[in-house]
Order: structure tokens, then sequence, then C-alpha cells
């Protein structure tokens, strides 16, 4: 972690929260050098932040930066500052580029690249399988020298078991958790929406959640047989969370994190919306039941969220839906959409950006003396007119238009401002 | 769309008046043109349509044989359909006999500005070549924009341009005017 | 002119049946009812839409349909510019929006467009100011099919409030069944439906209707049957058995048509598959009343267009 020289920073009359200790707090919070201090600096930048809320910054474990291959839709520099204006500080990348991030030196290019951007920190996932076809495994060991903080499957759902397993044991042993999208790709075939009443009206193909739940069980099941840590990216149904709750309560070592978008759009909003490309999503959005059992898993701790970021351009949104690329942008409003949907519950919107994602990364995300300062100031009252995005070259915002409540005043990583609207 | 808040109506001819023209009409036409089998009155939807089945009524009472009556639309052929009206429901044109050669009086209750005979006209060509067409109206109310006139005329009414004309061939009927200009 | 007239209007697309009024169906086939005098005259010509400009993209295969809606804007005196893009333009590179703006530069009143994507017509009708006519979406809607077989149920049945009608076949990727089943059900009539599983999923009951199994549970209290294509060149892996056991179950012959009313109507959208769907002697029989379908989808098309390009229709930026 950079811990750098910078001026020390007073953050006056904030209320702090620690969803990791569960601890929580009114008062000044003092930064220095690059950690939080036990006492007052002196000639100290003072920000007056009564009335707003100080969690630790949030954690994107899987976001499309489209470098290399994709710069029209994003690249590191752009997605750094979409993540820091969404209040995230670290932002991980996910592999489905072109060409594919599944050599150590391509990482390694990558990383060294990333290590000049002035927003979130931005880090990379390595690919379990050569070019993300799910035959071949890729070169894990050199991936994980090169600096991968995960791995992944890049969104393309590894159809053969045989594979998955040896992927899941193959790197086990390196220690990093393994992003899996859970799916069957022959059950969803050509669908394009939830299969249900709505998908009946508009007449598109439906993806039967079954297939989302066949993935989740087999990740599972996997996830168990072999001892790997697996992180399911990313659920939508009521039955998958169930599915993951059971697991860990058996001490499966699984998590899932469902889009924070998922948190308040249904499938009627295809409907409603008269096929914006926008809501072409995967995973698809569900009906109410499910999008109702996610906010309540969120409340409970059971799975964390993900902002799902995947940014295209005005052209490859600009289709019919089924022929639209699946994805929406979304760093710049994932806090704003969980904290709407969960009534403001500011400590489990904490607890599910930040907190468990970050521990899914091997950090431990504490607002204690020492710990290194890597923390978000939000405003939890203000409301927010969500609008496409601002830093993100991305312009397919699902949320554009409507009114959220939460807004990102700042994000520090080790202490220093990478995304401030107070001038701090 | 002209203000009516501040219309007067006027009745220009009684239920009685009609009746004695329409009478006066149908004499006309036999006078002129000889026996009732040697034309057809086609009524122009729906005004005319109603005169010319009168004048067919009269002519069988008078005459004891009773002239072939059609009728025509001309919604589809008018040339003001794109000047804001509402849309018009199509009627029927019903033409229950051969165009071609035929000597057809084209009848309708008020000639205005003789685009709806013109209408009339282009449509029946497009059932055949008639031997000829004659017009008859029960009121010509002026304000031509076409180089048309009637034949067979049953009233001559002067009016405004923005007056609207309203015939009533029904048992308390008539012909009112209703003008926003102060009334005649 | 009373007050029973309907008010004009103020469409500008038929995207599809779903949330069309029962009064807006109504003057459709009203007004179609009449129009078709005009295609048994000698002169089978108005010049209603003289000087409009007409132009149809099917980027599906469709002689028939094709042809309907190109007589339909003829005969109304309209120009009509025939554009046939298969999937090989999209190949090159162009996509729907490109292919639509190029056509937007000629200024049409109409496009009519079949395309094998749901929701094509409706993203093209968001974004431009003329009229677009759905000739078939995907699965989705195939709204003038739709309204062409209720002229048809209406001509021989009168009302349609209250009918049965059944529809057999691949109800779930039929965009005839779905529209259909949208406007019957706004007309008041009752639709039962019937299939494999594979095809006539429990599920549609969402939809408002009945959902059986085989034909012979349908045939003998519906005013019409309807049978559906079995498109062969639709289906995905896996969705049905043979032809032979096909027919069995789900086929309509004359043993069948014995057990249902005398009077019922049998419909199809066409082409028929003789063997598959019905029996040679069915499709020609005299219950069948397809001939009659096909002269009405032109007359509807044509009460679509008259009613569609007005003053309100067709390209503003003209005036």
């Amino acid at each position: 972690m950079r811990v750098q020289a910078e001026r020390p920073v007073v953050l006056r009359g904030v209320r702090w929260i620690c969803p990791a200790s569960g601890r929580r707090g009114d008062g000044d919070i003092f930064i220095v050098d690059g950690r939080i201090a036990e006492s007052r600096p002196g000639d100290a930048r003072v920000v007056d932040a009564r009335g707003l809320t100080l969690l630790p910054h949030f954690v994107e474990v899987a976001a499309h930066l489209g470098d290399p291959g994709y710069l029209w839709r994003e690249d590191l520099v752009s997605g750094s500052a979409a993540g820091a204006m969404g209040g995230f500080g670290l932002v991980v990348a996910t592999p489905d580029t072109d060409p594919v991030i599944d050599r150590g030196a391509l990482l390694g290019d990558l990383q060294a690249r990333a290590s000049g951007v002035t927003g979130a920190e931005v880090r990379f996932a390595g690919a379990l399988t050569v070019g993300l076809k799910g035959e071949e495994l890729a070169e894990i060991g050199s991936l994980v020298d090169a600096g991968a903080v995960a791995l992944s499957d890049g969104g393309q759902a590894i159809a053969d078991g045989l594979v998955l397993r040896r992927a899941l044991d193959y790197s086990r042993p390196f220690g990093l958790p393994v992003l899996l999208r859970p799916g069957e790709p022959l059950l969803e075939a050509d669908g394009v929406v939830h299969e249900g009443a709505v998908a009946l009206e508009v007449g598109l193909r439906g993806i039967p959640a079954a297939a989302e739940e066949i993935g989740v069980g087999r990740a599972i099941a996997l996830a168990r047989q072999t001892g790997a840590r697996v992180h399911l990216n990313a659920i939508s149904t009521a039955q998958s969370v169930a599915q993951v709750r059971d697991a860990r309560q058996q001490g499966v070592r699984v998590t899932a994190s469902a889009p924070a978008r998922a948190l308040l759009l249904t499938d009627a909003d295809v409907d409603h919306s008269d096929y914006d490309t926008s809501l072409r999503l995967v995973p698809p959005l569900r009906p109410e039941l499910d999008r109702l059992a996610l906010v309540d898993a969120v409340r409970r701790g059971d799975i964390c969220l993900t902002s799902a970021h995947l940014p295209l351009s005005r052209v490859e949104k600009e289709h019919e839906f089924e022929r639209a690329m699946p994805g929406a942008a979304g760093l710049e409003t994932a806090f704003a959409a969980a904290l709407t949907a969960l009534d403001g519950d500011i400590e489990a919107v904490g607890r599910a950006l930040a907190v468990g994602p970050a521990e899914l990364l091997g950090r431990r995300p504490r607002l204690e003396a020492g710990a290194v300062a890597n923390l978000v100031l939000v405003d939890s009252e203000a409301t927010i007119q969500a609008a496409q995005p601002a830093a993100s070259r991305g312009v397919n915002e699902p949320l554009a238009g409507r009114s959220l409540r939460g807004r990102v005043v700042g994000t520090m990583v080790a202490g220093r401002w990478v995304y401030s609207s107070i001038g701090a | 769309m002209v203000d009516e808040t501040n219309a007067a109506r006027t009745t220009r001819m009684t239920a009685g008046e009609v009746e004695r023209t329409v009478r006066r009409l149908a004499i006309e036409l036999v006078e002129q043109l000889g026996e009732p089998t040697s034309f057809v009155l086609v009524g122009v939807v729906t005004g005319g349509a109603s005169l010319a089945r009168l004048l067919a009524d009269e002519i069988e009472r008078t005459e004891g044989v009773r002239p072939t009556v059609g009728s025509v639309d001309i919604t589809l052929y008018r040339d003001d359909l794109y000047t804001g009206l509402e849309k018009p429901v199509l009627g029927d044109t019903e033409l229950p006999f051969g165009v071609g050669g035929a000597g057809i009086v084209l009848v309708d209750d008020v000639l205005f500005t003789g685009r709806t005979v013109r209408a009339a006209l282009e449509e029946l060509w497009d059932y055949g070549r008639p031997a000829w067409i004659k017009l008859a109206v029960l009121v010509d109310r002026g304000h031509r924009e076409l180089p048309i006139s009637a034949d067979f005329v049953g009233r001559r009414l002067s009016t405004e341009r923005s007056d609207r004309v309203l015939v009533d061939f029904g048992g308390g009927g008539g012909v009112h005017i209703v003008s926003t200009t102060g009334g005649r | 002119m009373g007050s029973t007239e309907p008010k004009r209007t103020r469409r500008k697309d038929m995207l599809g049946l779903r949330g069309v009024s029962r009064a807006e169906i109504t003057q459709i086939l009203d007004t179609a009812a009449r129009i078709r005098a005009v295609n048994r005259r000698r002169v089978k010509k108005v010049p209603t839409l003289r000087g409009r400009t007409v132009v149809s993209a099917f980027f599906e295969n469709s002689t028939r349909t094709r042809m309907s809606f190109d007589l339909a804007a003829k005969r109304l005196s309209a120009d009509v510019l025939g554009f046939s893009a298969s999937s090989s333009s999209t190949r090159k590179g162009e996509t729907l929006m490109d292919t639509a703006r190029n056509i937007d530069a000629w200024r049409p009143d109409a496009l009519i467009i079949r395309h094998p994507c749901a929701g094509a017509p409706h993203m093209l009708a968001k974004a431009f100011p003329w009229s677009v006519i759905n000739a078939g979406d995907g699965i989705h809607e195939h709204p003038t099919q739709a309204l062409l077989d209720m002229l048809t149920m209406r001509d021989h049945l009168g009302n349609l409030e209250g009918r049965r009608v059944a529809i057999v076949g691949d109800i779930l990727h039929s965009r005839v069944a779905r529209s259909n089943i949208f406007g019957l059900r706004t007309m008041g009539a009752q639709v039962v439906v019937a299939g494999p599983g594979t095809m006539c999923p429990k599920q549609l009951e969402s939809l408002g209707v009945e959902v059986r199994h085989r034909i012979d549970e349908v045939v003998e209290d519906a005013d019409v049957i309807m049978m559906l294509r079995i498109q062969r060149e639709r289906l995905g892996r896996a969705m049905m058995t043979g032809v032979a056991e096909y027919a069995g179950l789900y086929g309509l012959d004359i043993d069948r048509l014995r057990r249902a009313h005398p009077e019922v109507l049998v419909m199809h959208p066409g082409p028929i598959n003789r063997g598959v769907e019905m029996t040679p002697d069915v499709a020609d029989g005299d219950r069948s009343v397809v001939l009659e379908q096909v002269s009405n989808g032109l007359a509807v098309r044509m009460a679509l267009l008259y009613l569609l390009l007005g003053e309100e229709g067709g390209d503003a930026r003209a005036s």
C-alpha cells in the first residue's frame, strides 16, 4: 500500500462507522501520513464534515475497464476516475479484454501503467482459462507473480465441469479468490430477459432462473469439494441467495455479490422502458420477489454488492434489444442505488460495498487508529439526480433520470483525496 | 375552428318549403331529361343521398317509374384530408348500375365551394366512363372556388363564408343557417 | 355528423395490439370493412395518399405480407419503396439505426418493417418522426395479422364479445398468437391455447388465456380454431418429437373438425404445412376461411395506412 507524505487532514464533526468491527462514533478524525491518527495534528487541512458520514472506501472486485482492446468504452484513467467519483478507492479490472489478460507479462504491463492513475487504485484479475474459452488453464502462476489480486472467468461461465474443477484445484494454493459467473450456458441459450410473465408480454426469449441456480449449486459443490475460495459474481435470485446462505452456514468458502442496480430495478422495468438497451443485462433483472430477497440479503450481511460496471458506447447500445451488448455503467451510482434501496441503512451499505469486497481481497478495512486511511466521505441525506456518467466513458447508465439518496463527497486512498467535491 | 358561442341560427326554408322545392326539382328533372329510366340519381353521402332518395320517391309518385338510385362516398377522394379535420368515417359507395355509358344526375344537398363535386366526379370516373353527368342541388350557397355550377337548383341563398348551412330532411326539418357574423 | 363518430387517431405508429383500446381496434376494423370495396371495383385505386412515400423494409423473408403491404400502399396512390435487407446487410456492419438513418434521408411518411428482433420497430418509432408499422418483430407481435384475423372472425360471427377462440401450435414463439391474444382479449373474446409442453407452457396463463394440451381438448367448444404454422426453421433444439406425433396430437383433421361446431371457422396465418397442422381436406374444406384472411389482410393494411397517414401522420418536417 502506498503511504505517502501528504498534509494532515482533520475531518471535523463527522459521523464515522466501521462496519467490520461494528464500532461507530461522532467527532473528529485525524489523518496523518496516510493513516488514521490518534491525536490532533498541527498544521492540518480542516474539513467541515458535520452532517457527513465516514466509511472505509468502497472496493469493486469486478469492473470492466476496456484496456486493452476496448478503449472507447473505458481506459484505466477514466475507470479510475469513475471509481473515485463513486466512492471506490480500489477497482479490480476483469480480464475480459482483447487480448484477454491470461498471461503474466500482459498483466504486469497493465499494472505498471495503472500505477500512474490518480483516482481509485486499479488492480487486475487474471483469467482462469486461456482466452476465457473455458478449455485450457491459463498461466495462473505467472499471473499471480505479475500482481493479480484475483482470478476470474470474466463473465464467461465455464461450461465444462471438469475444467472448472481443475481450475479451482490449480489455483487454490495461490490463495487468491476465484470470481465465477454462476450460469449454465446451454440452458441460457439465446435468452435475454428473465423467463417469466414479462418475457411473455414483451416477446423476448427468457433466461430461466434455474440456469443461475444450477451454476450457483455447481460452484458451491466444487468449492466444497476442492476447498477453493469462490466468489459468485453476480447472483440475482432469491433461490441463489438461499443456496449461498446455506452453504456458508456449512462452512463452505463461498461468497456472492449482487449488482447494486438489481436492488432497485426489476424485469418490469424492461417493459416500461420500451426495450431500453441499458436494461439489457447479465444477470437479467428479475421480478420483485427476487429484488426484495436481494435487499434483505444485503441488510443481513449475507451478500455484498458490486457496481457490475460495464461501460459501453452509444454504438454498442444503439441496437435491437437482443443484439445489444449486455451491461451497464455503474461505478458512479452504485452507492446511491444501494442506499436508496436500503432506505438509508448506511452500515449495511458499508458492509456490502466496502468491507465484504475488501476482505475478499485479503484486506482489513478498519476505522481505527493506525489503520491506513482508505476512506469515503458521504452525505447520506442528500438527494442526487442520477445521470449518464461524468467520469466514465460509458453512456449506458440505466438509473439515469432517477432521484436517488446518497452522495459521495470525497474518496481518500492512503490519506490522499482521489476525489473530492468540497475542495478538500 | 370558428367560435360559435355567439352564433345566431336563422331558418331560411321551412320544412314545408323544402318539400315543395323537392317536388319542383323532381318535375324539372323529368321535364328536361325525359323518361326516369334514362338517368340515374347518385347522391353524395350523406346529405345528397337523402335528397336523391326523396327525389326518386317523388318521381315514382308522379310518373309511376322509379329511377335507379346510388350513392357515392367521397372521403377517400377529398382534397382537404390534410388540413386538420377530424378523420372522417368512411361511408358506402354503392352504384347498382353500369357507370359506363350511363346518364348520371349527381345529387347533393348544398353546393358551396365545389370541391365535393370535384371529388365525386373523380370517383365516378374510377368506376367507368359515364355518358353525361348533371348536377342537382337543394341549396346553392355561393362562394365557389372551382368552375362548377349546378344544372338544377332548388334555392339560391346568400351566405357568409363562415356560415354553416344545416339541411334537415326529417319531419321537423328545413334549411337553417348558423351565422357567427350577426346573422341575416 | 353525429357524436358517435370515433375521434381522430392520435396514433403515430402501429407497433402492436397490446394496449390498443377496443374503440381503436373497432375503428380500424370498421374502416377496413368499408375500404375493401375499393378492391372489388374496376379501378382498384383511390387518390387518398397521393404524394406520400411508404418504405417497406423486410429483414426477414416474406413474399406474401410484403406484397400485401406494397399493394395496400399502391392502391391508396402512395409511392412505395421496397427495401429487402437480409441479414447480409448487418454482416456488412450496417446497424439497423444506420439503415434507418439512410431511409430517413428520403423523408418517408411511413416505414413498414419486419425484423427478427423484438423491439426493433419500437426503437425506430422512438427515434424518427415517420409512422412505423410493425409487420412482425421477432416472436413479439404482428398486429396487422391479428387485425385481419379479427376482421374475418367478425364478418362471420358478428360481435367478438364472449366468443371462444382456440389457438393451437407453438404459442410461445408465435407473434401471430401473441397479437391475437392481446387483440381478442381487448375485444372481449376468450382465448384458449393448446400445443406441446415445450411450445405451450402453463406460464402462458399470465397472458390471460386458458392453457390446454391436446387439440382434442379445445375443438368442441370453439367458435374459431386458429392453427399456427410449425416453423421448423425457428425451432431450437429438442422442441418437438416428429411430424407424425405432432399431427397426431395437435393437428386438425376431418374427424376432429366434425366434433367442432358446425359453423366453426378454421383459420391459419399461412403458408399451411398440409399434413402437419392441418390435413389437406381441412385446409381446403368449407370451414376454412384462409383466403378471406388474405384479402382482409390487404383491406386492413389499407385501412391502417389511411388512418395513420393523415394530418398528423407521416413526416411533419415536410409541411
